[in-house]
């Protein structure tokens, strides 16, 4: 293998060169996957046959639910590749998408709680999977504000880094709470192993949803992942180049 | 289609409220995050922009004092 692939993935110019040609399609396909799915699963298929429509939610619940924790997951490799590797670009995405994956974890919380309400006759217990679901939302704002204290460049991405690797065990907690204690929480939707309990009307469309806002995430991780690279690498001329393009004053 | 009519669409069997809630916050913090996400690359833009305006007109300066 060629370790140049390596540090070319590294540079921000190339990411930023690269990345901009895939961002309409993701914009895109994301946009229209979201819109498609939740048609499909809010009018077309059919009704639980324990929960009637209320289980509708689960095409925005399990999409954002699943998002929060891959985000996660992709920060905490970026954060082994920052801490190993110094790589510039890996800090670049941990701070661009925590806030992302925040707003992720929440919506999940919420979209939660107000299934909860028709479903368990409450909106919250403090029970395994909703409990470690708002530690995985602390841990996101513990890295966002890292990320805003710490002035020094270096030490921001070293401290947001180990906290986010720390953090990591929260994601196991989360997949197996379902399994390991007894919750109200129904088990998982999707397993890797096993075809869904779903009928195919039901699972599709969610898996359209998944994956479109998989797409959508990767539209936002882009924009704001170029606006970190545009300030942090102001002093080179190619940046300096793209914001005399961009005709602003 | 698993509903008849667009009332009955709408009210999802009483559970309407819900699932409407849900899918209107979705909607809401899409469009916000998105919305942030752009307006930040302006706000990027416009900082660099003058930024580089200073430090050309810094240049100038210092060039013209020296002369």
């Amino acid at each position: 293998m060629k370790w140049t692939f390596f540090h070319k993935l590294g540079s921000p110019k190339w990411f930023y060169e690269i990345s901009g040609k895939f961002y309409p399609w993701l914009l895109f396909s994301g946009l229209a996957l979201m819109f498609a799915g939740s048609i499909w699963g809010l009018a077309f298929a059919p009704p639980d046959y324990q929960q009637g429509n209320s289980f509708r939610i689960i095409y925005l619940h399990v999409p954002a639910a699943i998002l929060a924790q891959s985000c996660y997951l992709m920060m905490a490799s970026a954060a082994l590749v920052s801490l190993v590797w110094r790589m510039k670009i890996a800090d670049i995405f941990i701070s661009s998408v925590a806030p992302v994956g925040a707003l992720f974890t929440f919506l999940a919380l919420f979209t939660g709680a107000v299934w909860g309400k028709p479903t368990w006759g409450t909106w919250w217990v403090w029970d395994a999977r909703l409990t470690a679901m708002l530690v995985l939302l602390f841990l996101y704002f513990g890295v966002i504000s890292i990320k805003t204290a710490i002035e020094d460049a270096n030490m921001a991405a070293k401290a947001s880094a180990i906290t986010v690797l720390v953090g990591v065990v929260n994601i196991p907690i989360i997949k197996y709470s379902v399994e390991w204690w007894n919750t109200l929480h129904q088990p998982a939707t999707f397993k890797l192993t096993e075809k869904p309990a779903m009928v195919p009307e039901m699972w599709i469309p969610l898996l359209v949803m998944v994956i479109g806002v998989y797409c959508f995430f990767g539209a936002l991780a882009i924009i704001r992942m170029q606006n970190e690279i545009l300030l942090r690498e102001r002093k080179t001329k190619w940046v300096r180049l793209i914001v005399e393009q961009s005709g602003t004053r | 289609m698993a509903f008849s009519t667009i009332s009955d669409f709408l009210n999802m069997d009483g559970h309407g409220l819900y699932v409407w809630l849900c899918y209107g916050m979705g909607i809401v913090l899409f469009i916000v995050i998105y919305y942030q996400s752009f307006s930040q690359r302006k706000s990027v833009l416009r900082e660099l922009a003058q930024r580089y305006r200073r430090q050309q007109i810094n240049a100038n300066n210092k060039q013209q004092t020296e002369n």
